[in-house]
Order: C-alpha cells, then sequence, then structure tokens
C-alpha cells in the first residue's frame, strides 16, 4: 500500500482553492464587512481584521493539509487542520463521480469532484476544487474496475493503471443539439408553473410592463390603479369586451414568456449534452453556466427511470434518468437522479436503455395492467372534487352550479385513460412498472437490484380488494418516488411479491 | 405469522400516555393563555382540556391493543415478512440475500418489560419498513444472530 502511495504520489487541489473557498464560502461576509468598516471608521474595521487573517490562514492551511492520491485499489485522502482524518475509500466501492462547475470556476478552470460510495448521509468525499483535467482524468481512473480488463497490463505497468486511464472505444454516443433542448424546454411541464410564477409574481411586485401593454387596450380611465392585474378586473366591470381582450394579452403574453423562460433554462441547464458509454462506464456531461460531468459505472444502476409528461407522449418524446446508490439526504432531491437523455424520441428508447442495461430487450415489452377496480377508484378521487366544487359553489353563489356536476362525464373519461397508464411487467431479468396520467413515470429495475417488496393497502383500497406493490431498490429517495405498481388486486399482488422475491433470491447476493 | 411479545402493549400505552400527557399539556395551556383571558368559554371552564384528555388516553389505551393484533412478522430461510398497520396496511418482504445487518435495540422500558426491538437493514430500506418492534430479548438475539449468518445463503459462493 505505501509503495503504491509512494509510486503514483500525492496531489494537493489546485492551487486556487484558497481563493475560491474565501470568496466563495461564508468568509465574504466577513471581508465585507472588514473592508466597509474601515472605510467607514477605522474602530470598526479594526477589530475585524485579526479574524480575517485568522480566516484567511485556515483556508490556506486547509489547503496545503489536504492531499490525495490514487492507487491501484484506493482512494486515498487526507486532511484536517487540528483533527486530522486519513480516509482510505476502495475503488470497488466507488458508485459514481460528479464534476460540478459553476460560472466562476468554469474561468478559473476548475470542478468540484464530487465522489459518491453506496451508504451515508453524504458524498463520501468531496475534492474542492481540482483543476479540469485532473478531474476528468479522476472520472475516467476510478470508475473504472480495477483489474479486471487491464488486468493483464496492470501487472507489467501498475503505475500506468493509476494515472493513464485507457480510454475504451465507446459503444454507444448520444449528442443533444440545442435545438433539441429546446424542443425540451418547450414540452416541459416546467413550462405551465413558470407562468403561474411570473403571474404570481407581478401581481405581487409588479415587475412586468403590463400596465403599458393594457393602456393600448383598455380605456385609459380604468387604469387609474397601480397594479394591472387589478385594473383589469376593475374594468370588467364597465367594459366585458375590454376585458376579455385584456384578459386574451395578459394570458399571451405571460403564456409566451414563460415558455421562452423554460427553453432557455432547459438549453442552458443541459447545453452541449453528451452521453457516451465505453466498456463498462456511462459518460454524461451538460450544463453551460454550470457545468457537469458525471461517469458512473453500468452494474450500479439501481433503476432507470421514463419520464414522458402528457405533451410529450403526444409528440413521441421522453425524458430518461437513472437512479444510483450514491446519494445521501444532503442532495438535492432534483440531483438525485442522474440525467441520462433531456430528451428522446421514443424511438430511440431501446438503443438508450440497451447502453445501460444491455440484455434488456425494451421493444418486446407486454404490460400487464392493474385490476379494473383501480378505474372506480381513479374516477371516485375525481369525482369526489367535483361533486365538492358543485356544493360548494351552489350554496355560496347559484343553484346553477350543479351544472358542474357535468364534470363528471370529463372525470370519468380521464379516469378510464388515467388507467390505461397504470402497469407493470416482467421482461427477462427486470421488472417494470408505470404510473401517471399527466406525468407518466415508467421504471425498469433489474431484478438483482431489488432490496425489498412492499404491499400497501389504505382503507379505501382494502374495500376494493386492492393494494399496491412498491420495489425498494438502493437509492430511491422516497416512497411515492419509487418504482410501484397501483391497485393490484391484492391476491394477485402478493402472489407478484412471492414470485419476484424468489426471482431475487435466485440472483444471489449481490448489492 | 408470529405475533409480537404481548408484553409490547404495555410499552405502547406507556409511551402513548406520556405523548398524550402531552398533548394535554399543550391544550390545557392554550386555552388557559387564548381563551380564559378573553372570556371565551366553550361549554364549560376546562371542558376543551377535558376532551382532549380522554380522547388523547383513550387513544392511548385503545390503540396499542389493534396495533398488535394486525401486527405479524415470519421469519423463514428464504425471507423476512413484516405485517402491520391497523389503517394503513403494510406487508414488506426481504429477501434474505439482501440483508447487509440486523441490529437489536433496547429502550430503559423496553428492557424493563424484557423485551427488544429487531431492526433490519439492507441497501435499500428506509425508515420503520424493516423493523420488528417488540420482541422477548432471547428471541430478537436469537433472530439477529440467524439473520446474520449470511454466507450460507449464498451457494454460489
Amino acid at each position: 500500500m505505501i509503495e503504491a502511495e509512494a509510486r503514483s504520489g500525492w496531489r494537493r487541489l489546485h492551487p486556487a482553492t484558497p481563493l475560491l473557498n474565501l470568496f466563495g464560502g461564508g468568509y465574504v461576509l466577513l471581508l465585507f464587512l472588514a473592508f466597509a468598516g474601515s472605510m467607514f471608521d477605522g474602530r470598526i474595521g479594526a477589530p475585524l481584521w485579526p479574524l480575517v487573517a485568522i480566516a484567511v490562514g485556515a483556508v490556506v492551511l486547509a489547503y496545503l493539509r489536504f492531499k490525495y492520491t490514487v492507487t491501484d485499489e484506493t482512494l486515498v485522502i487526507t486532511e484536517g487542520i487540528l483533527f486530522r482524518r486519513r480516509r482510505v475509500i476502495p475503488r470497488s466501492r466507488i458508485q459514481h463521480i460528479d464534476l460540478k462547475a459553476g460560472v466562476i470556476q468554469q474561468l478559473v478552470g476548475v470542478a468540484q469532484a464530487r465522489i459518491e460510495t453506496a451508504g451515508g448521509r453524504d458524498a463520501e468525499a468531496t475534492l474542492r476544487y481540482v483543476s479540469k483535467a485532473e478531474g476528468l482524468r479522476l472520472r475516467d481512473t476510478l470508475v473504472k474496475l480495477p483489474g479486471t480488463a487491464d488486468a493483464a497490463e496492470g501487472a507489467t505497468a501498475p503505475a500506468t493503471v493509476a494515472t493513464q486511464p485507457q480510454t475504451e472505444p465507446p459503444t454507444f454516443a448520444r449528442r443533444i443539439t440545442p435545438l433539441e433542448l429546446a424542443v425540451a424546454g418547450a414540452t416541459s411541464n416546467r413550462a405551465g408553473v413558470l407562468v403561474g410564477l411570473l403571474l404570481g409574481g407581478d401581481f405581487l411586485f409588479d415587475f412586468m410592463p403590463t400596465d403599458w401593454l393594457l393602456r393600448r387596450v383598455i380605456p385609459p380611465e380604468y387604469l387609474e390603479t397601480e397594479a394591472a392585474v387589478r385594473a383589469l378586473f376593475e374594468s370588467a366591470q364597465g367594459d366585458f369586451r375590454a376585458f376579455l381582450i385584456g384578459a386574451g394579452i395578459l394570458a399571451l403574453v405571460f403564456g409566451l414568456l414563460g415558455w421562452g423562460l423554460s427553453v432557455l433554462l432547459t438549453v442552458v441547464r443541459y447545453f452541449e449534452f453528451t452521453l457516451i458509454a465505453a466498456g463498462r462506464e456511462l459518460r454524461v456531461s451538460y450544463g453551460l453556466l454550470t457545468r457537469r460531468e458525471t461517469g458512473l459505472r453500468r452494474s450500479r444502476v439501481q433503476n432507470v427511470l421514463i419520464e414522458e409528461s402528457i405533451l410529450r407522449r403526444w409528440l413521441g418524446l421522453a425524458t430518461l434518468r437513472v437512479q444510483t446508490a450514491g446519494y445521501g439526504a444532503s442532495v438535492k432531491s432534483e440531483e438525485k437522479m442522474e440525467i441520462l437523455a433531456p430528451i428522446a424520441r421514443r424511438d430511440d428508447l431501446p438503443e438508450y436503455l440497451g447502453a445501460v442495461f444491455p440484455d434488456l430487450d425494451f421493444s418486446s415489452v407486454q404490460w400487464r395492467r392493474s385490476h379494473p377496480r383501480a378505474r372506480r377508484r381513479l374516477f371516485v378521487r375525481r369525482a369526489l372534487v367535483v361533486i365538492a366544487a358543485s356544493i360548494g359553489f351552489w350554496m355560496l353563489f347559484t343553484p346553477w352550479a350543479l351544472l358542474i356536476l357535468l364534470g363528471l362525464i370529463p372525470a370519468w373519461l380521464l379516469a378510464s385513460l388515467h388507467y390505461r397508464h397504470l402497469g407493470h411487467a416482467r421482461l427477462g431479468s427486470y421488472v417494470l412498472t408505470r404510473e401517471g396520467l399527466w406525468n407518466r413515470r415508467t421504471y425498469i429495475v433489474p431484478l438483482r437490484k431489488i432490496q425489498a417488496l412492499h404491499m400497501r393497502e389504505t382503507p379505501f383500497q382494502r374495500r376494493l380488494g386492492l393494494g399496491t406493490v412498491t420495489i425498494e431498490t438502493a437509492g430511491s429517495p422516497f416512497e411515492w418516488h419509487a418504482p410501484r405498481s397501483i391497485d393490484l388486486g391484492r391476491a394477485y399482488g402478493l402472489d407478484l411479491m412471492e414470485g419476484l422475491a424468489a426471482d431475487v433470491r435466485a440472483t444471489g447476493l449481490s448489492f | 405469522m408470529s405475533p409480537l411479545d404481548p408484553n409490547v402493549v404495555i410499552a405502547w400505552r406507556a409511551s402513548g400516555a406520556i405523548g398524550a400527557a402531552a398533548i394535554t399539556a399543550v391544550i390545557a395551556a392554550l386555552e388557559l393563555i387564548l381563551l380564559l383571558p378573553q372570556r371565551i368559554v366553550v361549554l364549560a371552564p376546562g371542558a376543551l382540556t377535558g376532551m382532549a384528555a380522554v380522547f388523547a388516553f383513550g387513544l392511548a389505551l385503545l390503540w396499542p391493543g389493534l396495533r398488535y393484533r394486525f401486527f405479524g412478522w415470519q421469519v423463514s430461510a428464504e425471507q423476512v415478512v413484516i405485517q402491520k398497520g391497523v389503517i394503513w396496511r403494510s406487508r414488506s418482504l426481504i429477501p434474505r440475500v439482501r440483508i447487509q445487518h440486523v441490529d437489536t435495540r433496547t429502550s430503559p422500558l423496553q428492557r424493563w418489560l424484557g423485551l427488544s426491538t429487531l431492526v433490519i437493514y439492507t441497501a435499500g430500506t428506509h425508515g420503520s419498513d424493516a423493523e420488528i418492534p417488540g420482541l422477548a430479548q432471547d428471541e430478537a438475539e436469537h433472530l439477529r444472530e440467524e439473520l446474520a449468518k449470511l454466507e450460507e445463503l449464498d451457494d454460489r459462493g
């Protein structure tokens, strides 16, 4: 071990690290106060300067103490000023590596490298910051399984395994163009949220030129109050046509803006998205302002999620994510799954999935629907809303509100439609589940990754003899975001669980 | 399906009573601070507190019995099955090849009643899905040893 360490040599973080930490961390406030205090009155600033000196010293010392090295089998990190810490992370346990660089980091040419192993609350190790090239080297070496394909070569020159990553020819490579990303942004459900945010924000803070806009279409005497939306409601009492035109224009402007913003955000977020499958690894990189480079081992994928919003389903498009086991509670929930494709054509899905699960034949999947009584549950849930709304409005305003009850017809249609998207399937050594009408989520779980199976019954489900089977894998953050098959017949569901458990046992001890 | 140790009902009632006392205290304080100075009296002075106390302590007395009745567990050569829930039922199935490690935990109250909680860890399970909360201490320890014998299960070496 010692020899191996000596051979590859200890490495330090990027020299810009102390500076970035000083201006990027909580120290910035201290620095600002010291400067501002001195400018204003020397007596205020003076006591702060020793603190600044201590902060600078601590940051520099932390940088000097932080060293790491990659050996044939481990990643070793030593750090700490007062409390020294030496961590040895076996390379075979590393789930994936994630490089992240914000705007400033990109300008300096550095990135933060996060190394994840299974379990644990935080990332197993974070290297803040390494140079871009060093980060890529780490990604390519650490994700590779030590001593498998490279064993023969490693025997003759072990040092090269650690320092020189052999890049295998990619078996699958995809680059997503900005145009495709624009389509992704235009079809994402986020557009609707943004419209809502813009409308609400403008109503509260009045940051959009709505007044100016409405002045063109609405008689000026209605526009004396400050907020345009409020003015619109007032004008409704006077001139109904003006109200309609105003409302239409407002909706159009806000809608287009929200839509445009969604497109812009998606393009910026996933700019130059590339996915490369080479050997047994997947490499993903994307982002304009915050650039991310991720490498993960294919065998570590716990499950794959295909997301199709209703708009995307019509257009034959989908989003793909993979779940790895390495994320703890401290990671933001939207980052808990790695993106595999921000947008993909449905026809390309088998190819994408083949890059992750080579033995999966996705095109031959045969869905088995949930129990027909599931439709009743889906209907009752919607019907209750309709009935409550009609009774409420009847009591409050007018008996005509009972016409809302006509909404029961679309409620039934929606329930039938929704029912068609519930289901599960067995396919070779995989199990698939799907649910959701507005945003359909399809999970693909390899049997060898199943950790536990649950059958849950709410009181309503129990009355209908139904239950939901949830499949647990490592790393799924929340139960309602886990692969599950909703509203199966109870007896059938229990049989399914037993059958899956038997198949899981057949895969033996694997984690 | 095996039931839990009947003593667990006493443990649950005791911890339920503590919770009930806390709720009653909060309601009493609210009534004292918010309602009485305004001279708002619902039914009678102290009636709200009384109702809260009756409800909370009643629940603490009755609920553990129901919970006990609906709890079942089973350890076989292949898997662990845990079934529970009075209103929201759940049945969890953990293949033994997936068990990472097993813990027993004992609170002071449990120790006094001779009980232990068996906690099963897999790479995936989070929360209380894989817990058997009230086992006789020696049984829990026996199960812990039994479940830890993992290697024998792996016939593929």
